[in-house]
């Protein structure tokens, strides 16, 4: 069992910020909305523990750090602030990151629907289990397999040429 | 080449800068410091809150009864509402507080929480403009949002957030479009208990619980 309380603020920090900002990032691709997310995630937990929860293990308090994010960037996204900026970057109003430094595999991730970013980060870089992530996404394993399937349909047409295996 | 290790590679340098991080640690801990309220004063306040709903829900009972008597209906009319409301709308209703107990008593309980919120709605413009004053209310507490049927607590929306809501669900409209997108759950909770569940899609089109009505959001 965690004690969580009793876990410094910068212990946390340092050992998972870049975790949840980068599930933030896969979603919303930009560095603000990703900051904005990751500060309420770690914002939750603090309330979540001095609500007296606990967890079970360190897996256990990531995989809750995990899903709040997905979750909080679920809503995130949904906002008509986010949809208005995401407009504006359509027509080039708003400078996107600069993705001209990001590399082919990263580009074509970022290229494919949101909904399967998720799906294809927490497998490929959280190196999560399908039924981990089912827990983050409480998505039943048929779906989460599906969008797996599909991501990589959609990932090997963006990355033509290049032989990767998956 | 192997994707994982090309992915694992590239998304290795996204990382969150240094001073945010400064400003996450003293953002925690100023969290860490504010005081838990008293639990003495949070039975407290629970307990008027509870007195005043009731208090409200038994005076709209009476005076609903002494200004028109003929439009109160009988216990088991009331409980046929709930059951099977108008334009087949129904709620979220815990059977497990209505198991066992007698007609009158299912009336006085749902009177009191105030379950019958589309009340008199008979098309899908009353209902609409109910669903919005409802979540407009003062009553609202709590809006959940999820990718899933199920909501827990990490499922609960900000306050900025709920508010942004609340304020697109002004601008909802009837429509003959289909229902289309990318579906997100969500549940409003008001101070009664009452929840209302409902679908707003990605594409901006609204479904409340168990309507096949579909609303269009702008």
């Amino acid at each position: 069992m965690i004690a969580n309380e009793s876990m410094s603020a910068e212990a946390l920090i340092e050992k998972y910020s870049d975790t949840v900002y980068r599930v933030a990032f896969s979603r919303t691709q930009n560095v603000s909305d990703a900051q904005d997310i990751t500060q309420e995630v770690f914002l939750k937990y603090i309330k979540y523990t001095k609500a007296g929860n606990t967890f079970r293990d360190e897996e256990h308090q990531k995989a809750w750090l995990l899903k709040v994010a997905v979750n909080t960037g679920n809503t995130f996204v949904t906002t008509a602030w986010f949809r208005h900026r995401a407009s504006l970057e359509e027509v080039g109003e708003v400078a996107a990151e600069t993705k001209e430094d990001w590399s082919e595999v990263f580009d074509a991730v970022m290229d494919i629907p949101e909904k399967y970013r998720v799906v294809v980060h927490l497998f490929y870089y959280e190196e999560l289990s399908i039924k981990q992530i089912c827990n983050i996404l409480n998505m039943s394993e048929t779906a989460v397999k599906s969008r797996l399937h599909r991501a990589r349909e959609l990932l090997r047409e963006k990355l033509k040429g290049a032989e990767y295996e998956f | 080449m192997n994707f994982k290790d090309e992915y694992q590679k590239s998304f290795s340098e996204i990382k969150a800068d240094e001073n945010f991080k400064k400003y996450l640690v003293a953002q925690m801990n100023m969290e860490k410091k504010r005081k838990k309220k008293s639990g003495y004063m949070g039975v407290l306040v629970a307990a008027a809150v509870m007195v005043l709903v009731v208090s409200v829900g038994f005076m709209t009972g009476v005076l609903r009864g002494k200004t028109n008597p003929d439009t109160m209906p009988d216990g088991n009319q009331m409980a046929q509402d709930t059951t099977e409301p108008q334009d087949n709308i129904s709620l979220d209703l815990n059977n497990e507080m209505m198991a066992g107990q007698d007609m009158s008593e299912t009336y006085v309980e749902l009177n009191f929480s105030g379950l019958s919120w589309y009340g008199d709605a008979k098309s899908n413009e009353e209902l609409l403009t109910i669903f919005v004053l409802y979540m407009t209310g003062d009553t609202l507490d709590k809006i959940y949002c999820t990718d899933a049927e199920n909501f827990d607590e990490q499922d609960l929306m900000s306050e900025a957030d709920a508010a942004e809501l609340v304020e697109r669900l002004q601008n909802a409209e009837c429509t003959e479009d289909e229902y289309t997108g990318e579906d997100m759950y969500y549940k409003a909770v008001f101070e009664d208990g009452l929840t209302i569940k409902f679908w707003l899609s990605d594409k901006g089109y609204l479904k409340l619980q168990d309507t096949k009505t579909v609303y269009k959001v702008h």
